[in-house]
């Protein structure tokens, strides 16, 4: 039974950093409706900008948490009005085409500027961690979760109670009538992307002090993102953050259960199963929308 | 001068032009109405009014500004309002929500309270119902919202794409009603599309006929129902 309860924090743990990711391309998608598949390398370079100004300025990685945010609102800002922009009245398979060049340059860059090695961050509480009923709860993943929450809480209030995140909800539910409500469409595109573009970032950050970086980290978790996002529905932040958790625990549940290197096989069966059965989402047709 | 002034304006979509060399004007406090048949233009048209579609030529002045070139941000701005044709809410969010994005800019936005007031004397449904997701309503529900939204947002001109369209005849009088009315406490302008033309001249001060993208007659509404062409194109004469 504990090894039950420590298998499912885990997951738990971990799904909040896939929320936060995978949050930041729904948004992007249900606004843009652009699919960034650079999402995952966005990530990526938010974890090696960590590092970097971590080891520089010899500060705790989650002391960072605002200005790599910032860094990254920027960055994606700029890549919005200069890349992605230009692309928006063009077929999907244009923007596609972009956001899979990005990926692969962003991956290249890095290979070439650090190379290939994993690289790893010493932060001074990396093996510590807290006893609570049993269940062991390591202090980076920790806090790398409680970034995360912080983070997707402040997205929510930010979303639902602000007059610009009002406007960006009825950008992505109603582009036309938010337009004749003299939202400008163009100002909305390029927020939605920096905020997305943000939070993949410090979903990377959070998983500095216990995940190695390398060039390709953001593959993997750039996929998650997908899967994440479709199983919650498109455009849908709720069920994005629902279903990242739901991921969390079927990946670690398999990697106990199962087999350790057989955990993405789980998710992506789950995945298959949901496209096949429930291809709206799991979430939608629950509630009314 | 009229409030409103399209001259000459042509409009369409991409190398296609649907619209052809379009001229009328509204006056202050004046129902105009735009009458036509399934595709004769109306909906391109007016969305081209409001900067959803690009001005192909022609001019269209606005309290003495020209607006053709302009986006449909600006021109909400300046003051002009779409109801859209088949309503455009935000599905999934509540009505109030709906109405709030009514009044996002600036000007309306100071305005929000009293406006807020103001919709729901005219609808009180839309009161009972302000916490419920808009895609909940009931069609003649919805298209009370719509012209809520559009309220919201203080319109100098306020521009109804076919509001009757798909409602039962009661409602339809509900929605014409509310129109007077706005009309009437707003000291607004309005144009409103329709195709139901007995209905819409009952309300309006004067009307135009669009044919294949043309604007082929304009009257009052006595002159328009004597006319011969008029009975026999739309009214089965
Ligand atoms: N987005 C579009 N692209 C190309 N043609 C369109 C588009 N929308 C409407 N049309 C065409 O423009 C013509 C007029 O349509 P519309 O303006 O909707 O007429 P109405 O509102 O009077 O029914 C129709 O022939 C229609 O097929
Ligand atoms: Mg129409």
């Amino acid at each position: 039974m504990g090894t039950f309860f420590q298998t499912i924090t885990n997951g738990i743990l971990i799904g909040g950093v896939y929320a936060v990711v995978a949050t930041g391309l729904t948004l992007i998608f249900g606004v843009l409706n652009v699919a960034n598949f650079a999402q995952g390398e966005f990530m990526m370079l938010g974890m090696y900008v960590t590092l970097f100004l971590s080891r520089g300025l010899g500060v705790d990685p989650y002391l960072l948490t605002f200005l790599v945010a910032v860094i990254f609102i920027a960055f994606g800002y700029l890549v919005e009005k200069f890349l992605i922009h230009q692309t928006l009245s063009k077929p999907h398979e244009t923007q596609m085409l972009l956001t899979l060049g990005l990926a692969i340059f962003f991956r290249s860059l890095m290979m070439v500027i650090c190379g290939p090695n994993y690289q790893s961050l010493a932060v001074p509480y990396r093996l510590k961690s807290l006893l609570i009923g049993g269940v062991l709860l390591s202090y980076p993943r920790l806090l790398s979760f409680l970034v995360a929450v912080v983070l997707i809480i402040l997205l929510w209030l930010f979303l639902n109670y602000t007059e610009l995140g009002r406007a960006i909800r009825a950008s992505s539910q109603n582009s036309k009538a938010a337009t004749l409500m003299g939202i400008n469409s163009n100002w909305m595109y390029g927020i939605a992307f920096s905020i997305g573009i943000m939070l993949a970032a410090v979903g990377g950050l959070t998983l500095v002090p216990f995940y190695y970086v390398f060039p390709d980290v953001g593959v993997y978790f750039g996929l998650i993102a997908f899967v994440v996002v479709v199983l919650g529905g498109l455009g849908d932040v709720l069920g994005a953050i629902v279903s990242a958790l739901l991921i969390g625990i079927i990946e670690s549940v398999t990697a106990q259960y199962v087999a350790l290197d057989l955990s993405h096989l789980g998710v992506f069966l789950v995945f298959i199963l949901v496209l096949v059965f429930r291809p709206q989402g799991l979430l939608r047709g629950r509630r009314s929308s | 001068m009229s409030l409103f002034e399209v001259c000459n304006l042509s409009a369409g979509y991409g190398d296609l032009t649907i619209v052809w060399d379009a001229s009328f004007s509204i006056d202050d406090n004046e129902i105009v109405v735009l009458l036509g048949s399934n595709g004769a233009g109306k909906t391109t048209l007016i969305e081209t009014i409001v900067g959803l579609n690009k001005v192909k030529s022609g001019k269209m002045i606005f309290n003495g500004v020209e607006l053709q070139g302009k986006d449909a941000a600006a021109i909400a701005e300046a003051g002009i309002t779409l109801v859209p044709q088949g309503r455009e809410l935000f599905a999934g969010m509540s009505v109030l929500e709906n109405l709030y994005l009514g009044s996002y800019l600036k000007g309306p936005r100071s305005k929000r309270a009293d406006s807020l007031e103001f919709v729901f004397s005219l609808f009180p449904k839309l009161q009972e119902r302000s916490q419920q997701k808009a895609g909940s309503l009931s069609g003649g529900e919805q298209q009370m919202l719509a012209i809520g939204r559009a309220i919201m947002s203080d319109p100098k001109l306020l521009v109804l794409d076919e509001p009757s369209l798909g409602l039962a005849p009661l409602i339809v009088d509900t929605v014409f009603q509310s129109i007077l009315q706005v009309r009437q406490e707003k000291k607004i302008s309005i144009l409103l599309v329709e195709q139901n033309l007995k209905k819409a001249l009952s309300v309006a001060d004067r009307g135009y006929v669009v044919e294949s993208g043309r604007i082929v007659l304009e009257g009052n509404p006595k002159e328009l129902l004597a006319n011969e062409h008029v009975k026999k194109a739309y009214l089965g004469a």
